[in-house]
């Protein structure tokens, strides 16, 4: 047998080939070629080994450099390369139980932790074949790497999210911060409000304005005591701290535009309200800072798709004009924005998210039988 | 050498491509061109006349040789073929499926003044899914240099600088914001005419010259232009972002329920994979009716989307005729075939609601053309009182799109009046180090544009950088770049970068 190691030809030219071990092929490519400029084979065997020791000597010098660098990343890693989008995914790194419905989640991403701003957003994909779901950042702690979600289970993927996102497990797909930061502004007397699935995000713009020197009033609605969280982080940001639930079991007993009139009648000089929950509830507090001339903000949630404005069904309506609110947002002029609009596109999936939904709990409930 | 050949001695009738039939494909997402056998290469290979001074070399936006890739088929020699047209282009195999041949290439084709043109495109294809189907790969050797460039954005654009960069020696990586890489090519072409498994392959080619591509990352929001030339150690960058932020008309109508755009429809077919919800959790609200408005490639994906997504019946509403309508003639024909009814020179002006705030029928007014607009296309004209209403349960914008906002609003790129990167004739833009291409500068255009503009500012970019002869396999054993910046140490920042011409 003709001994051809390392040589293939081409062209009637022989070329030397060596392949490049699997970790090395980020800096080598798979293999290292040369070409002989011979279509003799002796000739070629003849040149061959000096050739292949040549690209021994890089490949063992690129091993060394690479466990070097390798030494250096651990200690310090560099952007690029930290919290990186590895196909394995996004590890949860804690979890908080705070009801039977809502759950806090916290994600190692240090690359993220590090640009969050309050008032963005992430879009997250909980498995392969999930849908991508706009969350609020909650938190984001920057010397740990991480960023933190607070989730309500409302819907199959959230749901789904609950039982499956453990810490150690991990999210397919993490993307952000998505939006535009939160406009903390020059405002002196600022009221917070966060309802429902709103409560987590206005935390941070909340602590935002307490850095920048405003006077922060904090109104946050919870349907009874038992829901009640977070209440000492608040605290710790707040001036004054206003819980309104549905029952009257903790704080005043309302909604959290009772909170709001109780604040603003205290305060004739309340310059700015911000309020991130449910439409209907942003709404009302719109309506509610209307006749006082208070500048309003809204952080709208319009069903998504990629989050980076490619798809148009973010689309909402401020004043006269329709903006995608993944780029354009999420926040907005309360006084403008046209809340009734937003609700009726909200319901556009109500009968397949259903559909998911009973699909997946015959599923869980036939595994957790079978 | 054979014999010359003339026209009276090449075969007369193009080679016919087999295809799905009508009335099964709409019922499957499988590739509705099955692409030729290698006896129907070979034999309409035969029908080239290797011009001495060939018009489609020319015409072609990335000047493939394609004279010389048709004789290589026709002497058998198939991987020599492959090695010619990837000299020129990265994706034979993606643009062999999707370039608009018909105005480039086959446009100018002689062959073409008597009989049908030689089938350029299709032997592209054949060529390209030959190599991916033997494995072949055109990677040389690469000489690392020591500089590293980052590249936004994973369409046609990003990859074929990408690629160029690589080959150049430069560390490369991509960021794409989405968490699948291809851009258009993946979320907005379907999978009936551009298979996943087809961009796999051409994405794979990439890794192996050793870019390395992270998913999931939206640049300018996880990290800003300036960062990324600044902490992040990048020397150059592209942008290939892309204009995927979709139009609307600003009639009446246009948020209820069952109004989307072409782009979320695709996204959520072809990226998400409706059509298989709930096994995968993104849903589509498609009516029985659809109507899509427009009638370039995007409204010809987005109704023959809906075909095979359990629409009964889908119009096509556009406001000039057939001739003015910038899809692919194949594209227009297959969706034809397909069953989709055209409403020409037709154009909606609102669209009306049931009790529950969902489509229920759309009012269209008849149009007329007049004189040649900016583009050199007839204006179309409304004829007055010419209104009329159909019924519908979806409609679907397919009327172009505007840039992506997202690198504009984080950095200080300058921006045109509407909103597209600026960028000069070699792509830089007005950030030293920052180049950019594709539809992101152009508005929406072609595959073929955008891969020809990212590898026009791969080669800007070699200039920038000071690398020389980049075509070059052979590189120098060292050139002493590693941590240098034109010779002086990186760590030093105390000089500003020059743009050598
Ligand atoms: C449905 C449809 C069908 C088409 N059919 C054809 C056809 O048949 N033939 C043809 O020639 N052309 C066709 N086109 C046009 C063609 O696809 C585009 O012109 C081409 O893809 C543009 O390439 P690009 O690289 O500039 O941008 P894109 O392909 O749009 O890629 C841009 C990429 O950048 C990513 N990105 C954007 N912003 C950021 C950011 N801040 N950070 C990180 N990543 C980011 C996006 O997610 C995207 O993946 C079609 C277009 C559509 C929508
Ligand atoms: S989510 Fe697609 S454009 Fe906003």
């Amino acid at each position: 047998m003709s001994d051809t190691k390392y040589l293939f030809k081409r062209d009637q030219t022989w070329w030397v080939k060596i392949t490049v071990p699997r970790t090395l092929r980020d800096v080598l490519g798979y293999d290292l070629r040369r070409s002989l400029h011979t279509s003799d084979l002796e000739a070629a065997r003849a040149a061959r080994a000096e050739v292949v020791a040549e690209f021994r000597g890089r490949i063992a010098e690129a091993r060394a450099r690479k466990d070097e660098a390798l030494a250096r990343a651990c200690g310090a890693p560099l952007p690029s390369e930290s919290g990186s989008a590895s196909s394995a995914g996004f590890e949860i790194t804690a979890r908080e139980d705070f009801s039977d419905v809502t759950y806090l989640l916290e994600v190692h991403h240090p690359m993220l932790a590090r640009a969050a701003a309050p008032g963005q957003f992430v879009v997250v994909v909980s498995h392969e074949r999930g849908e991508r779901i706009p969350l609020t950042i909650a938190d984001f702690d920057r010397s740990a790497g991480t960023i933190t979600l607070v989730v309500q289970a409302v819907g199959k993927t959230t749901r789904e999210m609950q039982e499956r996102c453990q810490v150690g497990t991990r999210l397919s797909a993490l993307v952000g911060p998505m939006g535009i930061p939160s406009e903390i502004g020059k405002a002196q007397k600022v009221v917070c409000v966060g309802g429902g699935l709103g409560v987590a995000p206005i935390y941070p713009q909340l602590r935002a304005f307490k850095q920048s020197g405003a006077y922060v009033i904090g109104v946050v609605g919870f349907r009874n005591r038992e829901l009640v969280f977070w209440q000492e982080k608040f605290e710790e940001y707040c001036d004054e701290f206003i819980i309104c639930t549905d029952d009257g079991s903790a704080g005043i007993k309302g909604l959290v535009t009772d909170g709001i009139e109780q604040a603003l009648a205290r305060h004739a000089d309340v310059d700015r309200l911000v309020a991130i929950g449910p439409p209907i509830m942003m709404k009302a507090c719109a309506e509610t800072t209307r006749p006082h001339g208070i500048e309003t903000t809204v952080s709208l949630n319009p069903i998504m798709v990629d989050g980076t404005g490619m798809c148009g069904g973010c689309r909402v309506k401020v004043g006269d004009q329709t903006r995608f609110a993944c780029v354009e947002g999420p926040e907005f002029d309360g006084h403008a924005v046209d809340f009734d609009d937003l609700m009726s596109r909200l319901r556009r999936f109500s009968s397949q998210e259903k559909q998911a939904l009973e699909a997946w709990s015959e599923a869980t409930a036939g595994a957790r039988q079978g | 050498m054979a014999k010359k050949k003339t026209i009276r001695t090449i075969p007369q009738e193009r080679t016919p491509i087999p295809v799905q039939d009508a009335s099964l494909r709409v019922q499957n997402f499988s590739e509705v061109a099955l692409g030729y056998g290698k006896e129907d290469a070979l034999l309409e290979a035969e029908r080239c006349l290797l011009c001495p001074d060939p018009a489609c070399v020319k015409s072609c936006p990335v000047a493939i040789d394609i004279d010389r890739f048709i004789e290589k088929i026709t002497e058998k020699d198939f991987r020599s073929s492959y090695d010619i047209l990837t000299d020129a282009n990265l994706l034979p195999a993606i643009c062999g499926r999707v370039c608009p041949q018909e105005d480039q290439c086959e446009a100018v084709c002689p062959v073409g003044d008597t009989l049908e043109p030689v089938a350029i495109g299709r032997l592209e294809r054949w060529v390209g899914d030959l190599a991916l189907a033997e494995g072949w790969t055109s990677s040389p050797h690469i000489e690392p240099n020591g500089f590293r460039v980052a590249i936004v954005g994973s369409g046609p654009a990003g990859i074929a600088c990408a690629a160029d960069m690589a080959k150049a020696g430069c560390e490369v990586t991509v960021y794409e914001a989405l968490h699948a890489t291809g851009g258009v090519l993946r979320y907005g072409i379907p999978e009936f005419r551009l298979p996943n498994s087809v961009i796999d392959a051409e994405m794979e080619s990439l890794t192996r010259l050793g870019v390395k591509i992270e998913c999931n990352t939206l640049v300018g929001r996880l990290f800003t232009l300036e960062q990324m030339l600044d902490e992040m150690g990048f020397h150059a960058v592209f942008i290939g972002s892309g204009a995927g932020y979709p139009s609307f008309m600003g009639i009446p109508g246009e948020s209820l329920h069952g109004v989307l755009s072409a782009n979320e429809l695709l996204t959520r077919c072809n990226l998400m994979r409706a059509g298989e919800f709930p096994k995968y959790d993104t849903p589509l609200d498609l009516g029985a009716r659809v109507a899509v408005i427009g009638a370039g490639n995007t409204a010809m994906d987005a109704m023959r989307v809906s075909l095979r997504s359990g629409a009964e019946k889908v119009h096509c509403v556009y406001r000039r005729t057939r001739d003015e309508s910038p899809a692919r003639e194949e594209e227009i024909g297959h969706a034809e075939e397909e069953g989709v009814e055209f409403h020409w020179l037709t154009a909606p002006v609102e669209i009306l609601a049931d009790a529950e705030g969902n489509v229920s029928a759309m009012r269209c007014i008849r149009m007329e053309l007049g004189e040649p607009d900016d583009s050199g296309r007839r204006r179309p004209i409304p004829i007055e009182r010419s209104e009329y209403d159909f019924e519908i349960d979806t409609v679907v914008y397919a009327i172009g799109t505007n840039a992506n906002p997202v690198i504009g609003q984080t950095s200080k790129l300058a921006l045109n009046k509407w909103g597209y990167l600026e960028a000069d004739e070699d792509l830089a833009t007005s950030m030293a180090g920052v180049f950019a291409g594709g539809d992101i500068v152009t508005g929406a255009a072609t595959v073929i544009l955008a891969m020809g503009a990212g590898r026009k500012a791969a080669r800007s970019m070699q200039v920038y950088l000071g690398i020389r002869d980049s075509e070059s396999v052979y590189a120098p054993e060292h050139i002493g770049n590693e941590g240098k910046l034109f010779g002086i140490e990186i760590g030093e920042r105390n000089f500003s970068r020059v743009r050598v011409q």
